[in-house]
């Protein structure tokens, strides 16, 4: 058997569901996708054939998926060999073991089934100093030691690498299933004219097709999304016919969009098979109510934040701060009380913000509350409060500061 | 109100305020608080710490000095439900129940609570006062009955209001009477900020995180009786109590008298009896054929003093202790000014003669000074924790206890922790410790440079004020740590003296006072040191006795054996006690001591003192009779003539200030105290002294230069110089490791090496030294080796297992035992297993075993070694097979076996790893040390060598040493600071050094060193980068 091994610098689905167009054994686990040749390579016309149909769907993607990648003999020595670089390297049949066993210690690490690698990681750097301790540096000199020897020194747990490494364990991996979101974006600001912006089309669609194709459906309904710089327009295209020619999408996008109109620049295009002919149901959920409601209310409450602006929607978080304006903030998540004091200083419910003003002490009674010197780190002068009575039962609360008086509150 | 009565205004007394001895609250030194307090008319104030009286030592110096202000001795404990409790002492027996209280209160050592019940019953001689929130147990109210109070305080925070409410309830409820307070954390407004600063470090928070656990204004300040007053004026009866209750609290701590044990002594002998009779049966054996005439003139003038000061007890109870240690074949010697006495001379504290020393006896007791006299023993680093235990054992915890040391905050960790306060990011602090690193900031401000520089790294504004509030909290206490030895011992309960409570050591209790406040207290204390060096010669002796059948002991090591001297004048001198640094090394050719004393001044000479004082070389060129031995004074003539006119000890300047400059004994050991202080308090102590010793000196002809030169040596005294009797000491323990060494070598590698971490040089170093001295090492095996290095043959070393690195001790000790029956590796394993039962065998262990390739003698290498030891801790695997086939691993290549040697035992006997590259460097011209010795002066030469030492002395102006090392010896390297800049990352980190320099060499001598222009790197290797002593 001979696989062909991707290290993709992130998960890239949409790639997998395309190349199960050359091959139904395609294997993705995270960013590692694995192909198998074998099985379809006589359908290409043979190896050749294969990698030039392989090429041709890699070029859709070139620019998008920069890659590394090997052609070995079995999957759980592919991430080892690869070569990196955004470079495929190609071994010949039957050499995959050869090449691995002069690779250093450390492509242990990366050896065997790609989904346990992390959980494996300890042990295999232990594995490996281990090994440069007594003296061994290679894959091989690993591979070439007695595997009972090999279970007497580490346990079970290492006889499966020493396994994979020898070519003892066949790695069996999940073939992929596709899901989620048939979409494709695409940027439209070089589109200059009708005939660029089809043309500029056509990529999107190609993919498009592969993935219809890798998915095994037609499309039914088909969504385009312009986002024009004044906001964005949708355009729904129902097909009588299901379809996933590109060609004949094209066609049909092209004639459609002569007849379109904007006031803007395009900014972008996004394109999104919304109906295919095999279409399940999503499962619903029965005892989710208290959720949905808080979900809701926060849902509500970050909607209020957007258009009102952070400063003026959200829920009150208590702080500890000695400075009256100072004592709550605003915040998205709603926030337990703050613990209790055991005294509190009597100050008015509502605050006015600080301004200085002219005051006239003399025509008050004033009665000193409470004096703060605190934040003098961040430049906050001193400030002695007062409870100061007026004619007519009015108790305004202000303090004093470098000579200045400032109204904070109102006594009701 | 009807019935108000205006207080007199001095009525009001401040009796719950805290100083900085509250640690990380309190916001002002006591004494600060007693002057403040003073300055506001107080009559008096007390001051109630929480969980102790850390502070009262230096607040009852500050209340005699003022005479104005009486201070109150109080404390405040907490209860269990978190009630504070303050305590004041009103008799000598409340201030004993206070302290046995606050000790109860510290058996729970990170949080200490003192139980109520313990409350009530310790409550004689002590008035209760219970701030807000007033929980009162009704045992407590009886049990004070007419002594206990609730405070009522105002703090300025808009809640007062409720506050006085809360206490009027609390008097309904409780019918408890109430009492005005402040509850001041300061004595002035100024130091709200420094406060606030203390709580963040306190609660590890920055400023704008601390939220209400900062207090909201400055309130908290000491206020004048008359304000006090205004503010509390709706309640006057609560301000006229405090006065009531200042005039019932009358303890002071000049109360209490200490006395020491007296168990040792026999019956129908009085104290002065017994250490006369001791003192004379020492005499007899110091002199087995009479007590010279001048000897017995200075034992009676000491006795007489002993007995007229009253320190008897002192001696004996040292005597008693170091009985104990030769009993139990502890080595030990008295060091410090005790040597300077001739009673401890025949009690056999000391080794040196101080009469024969002609030592000045007025530098350890005075009789101006009234001042206990300082005994330090040193004994055997490893066994010093026996004499400790013993003297708990002897008196009892409750009557022994180890001195405090205060740790407070010095200008570095100031500048760091006030900085993490701010919020200022590390490289912040870091930039700004290095700018103002030795820096008067007063004098020499921050260039706009260097301004610019720091504002990159944070806010322009906060700097001034960081800078300010590091330098103010520089000196205040962060916490209480345990002095290295200092022990107090008491006749009665020491808790009555001052409170007990748990160090972080466990089985250590020490008392809340440091070493300063016993001084000022005039209570004595004994320094139980430890020293690695007896433990060296010690072991050394043990070595000596097995293999050869000779018995040694300090006193019979043969004296001024010639041989010696010319091995240590030739400066060869690697192991030796404080000889053997690269200064010391390069001195000696030039000293080339012949007699004991000339040790005593090599040992003195290469010291910060007599290097400022500019004194070394005057001294080496009249000793070598190129410059005329001069006096400014004749009678300078007496003091100086043993040191050619140069004066060079602490007790020389002491005998000038005497002698010539019209100092009183007193003084002149006041002047002694400001030397060994003067860096404490920032240089400012000295100053008066120093002027009135310079004008003597003049005064009475002698030349200014020659006054500024002491006075400079005095300043460089502050930065560790020697008195002669402590040069002396040591210089005796220096003479007996030379002699050793140098007639049984094998003997002193193994003492010095199983007295390892001591001495300067690694583990390496004194093996390659060993090796050149013709001592020949055999390698670790576990079959033969134990956990000590031993002499196998005469002159053959076998290492031990001490030497791999991180080995469990008592893994290394089992294997012993477990060898005895052991047919193979794996039965060995399981042998050790059961010698350390119930602790696990763990493969680590046995891993550092094998890296060290100590399972030679079981036929198997370092690699098959471990690939064994692995095989022997799988849980699942079968029953380990002998029989399985041997695997064949690669064999190591001799750097490699190097390298790991260097790894797992800080030595190979493989080879030195600069001759792993000899060939190499042989075709590339660069010298090995022998070569370069042998260049001559002023050549241009490249070399290379693996890093021992690097050395920047703050007398060296930025100017850094190296000392190199290879196959062939040493290399000295002198990196001037422009080059050191240039290489700064290289040079500080580096193990294997190249380098390129100029030849120099010392005039008249054989001392060689390069002059670097140029370094580089001779290989990464961090498993050698352990191996230098750095910077110490």
């Amino acid at each position: 058997m001979r696989f062909l091994y991707l290290r993709l610098p992130e998960p890239r689905p949409d790639f997998a569901e395309a190349c199960l167009a050359i091959t139904p054994k395609v294997h993705c686990v995270g960013a590692h996708l694995y192909l198998e040749i074998t099985a379809t390579q006589n359908y290409f016309g043979g190896f050749e054939g294969w990698l030039a149909r392989f090429d041709s769907l890699r070029a859709l993607y070139e620019n998008e998926i920069p890659f590394e990648g090997v052609v070995a003999d079995r999957p759980e020595w592919a991430a080892p060999l690869c070569a990196g670089s955004r470079r495929l390297l190609i071994l010949p049949e039957g050499q995959s073991q050869e090449a691995l066993y002069a690779k250093g210690l450390t492509a242990l690490l990366t050896c065997g089934d790609p989904q346990s690698l992390e959980a494996e990681h300890k042990v295999r750097v232990k594995l490996i100093q281990f090994m440069k301790q007594v003296g061994l540096h290679t894959v091989g000199d690993f591979a070439r030691l007695p595997p009972d020897a090999v279970v007497r020194r580490f346990g079970k747990g290492v006889l499966q690498l020493h396994d994979s490494v020898r070519g003892k364990r066949p790695l069996c991996l999940r073939v992929f299933e596709p899901e989620g979101r048939l979409a494709e974006v695409m940027d439209a600001e070089e589109a200059s004219c009708h005939d660029s912006l089809v043309h500029l089309m056509n990529g999107p669609l190609t993919k498009m097709e592969a993935r219809l194709l890798g998915r095994a459906v037609l499309a039914k309904k088909i969504t385009f999304t312009f986002k024009l710089e004044s906001g964005a327009k949708q355009k729904e295209l129902f097909l009588t016919e299901p379809s996933r020619n590109s060609g004949a999408l094209l066609t049909l996008f092209s004639e459609w969009v002569n007849g379109l109109k904007w006031d803007s620049p395009l900014v972008k295009v996004g394109v999104e098979v919304t109906d295919t002919i095999a279409q399940g149901s999503r499962q619903l959920h029965l005892f989710d109510d208290e959720e949905t409601r808080q979900l809701d209310l926060q849902s509500y409450l970050e909607r209020l934040r957007h258009r009102l602006g952070s400063d003026r929607a959200g829920f009150i978080k208590l702080k500890e701060n000695h400075l009256p304006e100072r004592t709550w903030e605003m915040v998205a998540q709603p926030v337990l009380p703050a613990p209790k004091r055991d005294f509190y200083p009597a100050r008015p419910l509502y605050l006015f913000t600080p301004k200085p003003f002219v005051f006239n002490a003399a025509l008050w009674r004033l009665t000193a509350t409470e004096k703060l010197t605190t934040s003098w780190w961040s430049g906050e002068p001193p400030r002695q409060y007062y409870l100061a009575h007026g004619p007519g039962d009015q108790k305004l609360w202000l303090f004093q500061t470098e000579e200045k008086w400032y109204l904070h509150g109102e006594f009701c | 109100m009807a019935n108000f009565v205006k207080p007199a205004s001095s009525d009001f007394v401040e009796l719950l305020a805290k100083t900085c001895f509250s640690f990380l609250h309190g916001a002002s030194h006591p004494t600060e608080m007693l002057h403040g307090a003073a300055a506001l008319g107080y009559r008096a104030i007390a001051l109630v710490d929480q969980h102790g009286v850390y502070g009262l030592p230096q607040a009852h110096l500050a209340a005699q000095k003022l005479q104005t202000t009486r201070l109150i001795v109080g404390a405040e404990a907490l209860a269990p439900s978190g009630q504070r409790l303050c305590f004041l002492a009103e008799t000598k027996a409340g201030y004993a129940n206070l302290g046995e209280s606050l000790t109860l209160a510290h058996d729970e050592r990170d949080d200490p609570r003192l139980p109520w019940a313990t409350a009530a019953e310790k409550n004689a001689g002590l008035t209760l006062i219970l701030p807000y929130p007033y929980d009162c147990p009704p045992e407590i109210r009886e049990a004070y009955a007419g002594r206990i109070y609730l405070a009522a305080v105002l703090y300025g925070e808009g809640s007062d209001g409720a506050r006085i409410k809360k206490a009027q309830e609390a008097n309904a409820r409780l019918s408890i009477p109430i009492i005005a307070s402040m509850e001041p954390l300061y004595h002035t407004p100024h130091r709200k900020a420094l406060q606030d600063v203390l709580t963040c470090i306190h609660h590890q928070c920055e400023l704008d995180q601390a939220g209400f656990r900062l207090l909201p204004n400055d309130e908290r300040h000491l206020k004048s009786p008359q304000e006090v007053a205004r503010l509390f004026s709706d309640f006057p009866d609560w301000v006229t109590r405090t006065r009531e209750i200042s005039e019932r609290c009358l303890f002071s701590l000049s109360e209490l008298h200490y006395r020491y044990p007296d168990e040792w002594l026999p019956p129908g002998e009085t104290q002065s009896s017994f250490l006369e009779k001791l003192t004379w049966e020492g005499a007899k054996f110091r002199y087995p054929d009479g007590i010279p005439e001048p000897v017995r003139k200075q034992v009676l003038h000491e006795l007489d003093l002993i007995q007229d000061l009253e320190y008897g007890d002192y001696f004996l109870t040292i005597w008693d202790i170091i009985q104990f240690a030769l009993r139990e074949k502890i080595l030990f010697q008295g060091r410090g000014s005790a040597a300077n006495s001739v009673v401890c001379y025949f009690l056999g504290i000391t080794a040196i003669d101080p009469v024969r020393m002609n030592l000045l006896f007025e530098r350890f007791v005075s009789r101006e000074r009234k001042e206990p006299p300082d005994i330090d023993i040193d004994f055997e680093h490893e066994r010093r924790e026996e004499v400790i235990q013993y003297i708990y054992r002897r008196y009892g915890r409750d009557r022994a206890a180890i001195t405090a040391n205060t740790i407070c905050f010095r200008r570095r960790s100031s500048l760091r922790e006030v900085g993490k306060v701010f919020g200022i990011p590390v490289p912040g602090i870091e930039k700004i410790q290095t700018l103002t690193h030795r820096r008067d900031m007063a004098t020499d401000p921050l260039t706009p440079t260097e301004r610019k520089q720091l504002h990159d790294r944070m806010p322009a504004e906060l700097l001034p004020k960081y800078l300010e509030l590091a330098d103010e909290i520089a000196g205040f206490p962060r916490h209480l740590g345990t002095h290295v030895g200092g022990f107090v011992l008491c006749q009665d309960k020491l808790t009555h003296l001052v409170p007990v409570e748990k160090a972080a050591m466990k089985d250590r209790t020490i008392i809340q006072w440091n070493k300063d406040d016993l001084d000022a207290l005039n209570l004595v204390k004994v320094d139980i040191l430890g020293l690695g060096v007896l433990t060296c010669i010690r072991k050394t002796f043990d070595q000596l006795e097995k293999t050869r059948g000779i018995t040694l002991t300090l006193a019979t090591i043969p004296p001024e054996d010639q041989k010696v001297y010319a091995q240590i004048g030739a400066g060869d001198t690697v192991g030796l006690f404080q000889i053997e640094s690269r200064a010391q090394m390069n001195m000696l050719p030039r000293l080339k001591p012949k007699v004991f004393y000339d040790l005593v001044i090599e040992v003195a000479i290469v010291r910060p003192g007599p290097i400022q004082g500019d004194m070394v070389h005057p001294y080496l060129r009249r000793r070598a009779g190129l410059e005329e031995v001069t006096y400014p004074h004749p009678e300078l003539e007496a003091i100086l003539k043993k040191t050619y006119g140069v004066p060079l000890f602490q007790e020389q300047i002491m005998k000038m200030a005497m002698t010539v400059a019209g100092f009183t004994a007193g003084e002149a050991d006041e002047l002694r105290r400001a030397m060994g202080t003067w860096r404490n308090h920032g240089g400012n102590r000295l100053s008066p002294l120093g002027e009135k010793f310079k004008k003597g000196l003049m005064a009475r002809g002698i030349p200014a230069e020659f006054a500024d030169r002491v006075f400079a040596q005095i300043e460089g005294f502050a930065e560790y110089g020697f008195p002669e009797s402590h040069a002396a000491s040591f210089a005796l323990l220096a003479y007996a490791t030379a002699y050793l060494r140098y007639y049984y070598p094998d003997c002193y590698l193994v003492g010095i090496l199983n007295a390892q971490p001591m001495g300067f040089y690694q583990a390496s170093t004194l093996v390659y030294d060993a090796v050149q001295h013709g001592v020949k090492m055999l390698p670790l095996d576990a079959k033969i080796s134990t956990w000590d290095h031993f002499v196998e043959r005469q002159n053959e070393v076998r290492l031990g297992f001490r030497e791999v690195r991180g080995l469990n001790e008592k893994v290394g000790r089992a294997v012993e035992k477990a060898r005895v029956k052991a047919t193979s590796l794996f039965s060995l394993f399981e042998n050790i297993k059961k010698e350390i039962a119930p602790d696990p065998l763990k493969k680590r262990d046995l891993f550092l075993m094998a890296g060290a390739d100590a399972f030679a003698g079981y036929g198997l290498t370092r690699r098959e070694a471990m690939w064994e030891i692995q095989g022997a801790f799988i849980q699942d695997a079968e029953p380990f097979s002998p029989e399985e086939e041997k695997l064949l691993f690669p064999e190591e290549t001799k750097w490699e076996s190097v390298a790991l040697d260097y790894s797992a035992k800080g030595v190979s006997l493989t080879a030195h790893p600069m001759s792993c590259f000899r060939d190499f460097l042989n075709t590339e011209n660069v010298l090995d040390s022998k070569q370069v010795f042998e260049t001559k002066g002023r050549r241009r030469v490249e070399t290379a060598g693996l890093v021992i030492c690097r050395q920047m002395p703050p007398t060296a102006k930025g100017v850094l040493f190296i000392t190199l090392e290879d196959e062939r010896g040493f290399i000295n390297l002198v990196i001037w600071r422009k080059v050191f800049e240039k290489y700064r990352e290289l040079l500080s980190k580096e193990a294997l050094l190249r380098v390129k320099g100029r030849v120099e060499k010392a005039e008249g001598t054989n001392v060689t060193h390069v002059i670097v222009d140029e370094a580089s790197s001779l290989l990464f290797a961090p498993s050698l980068a352990k191996l230098s002593h750095d910077f110490h």
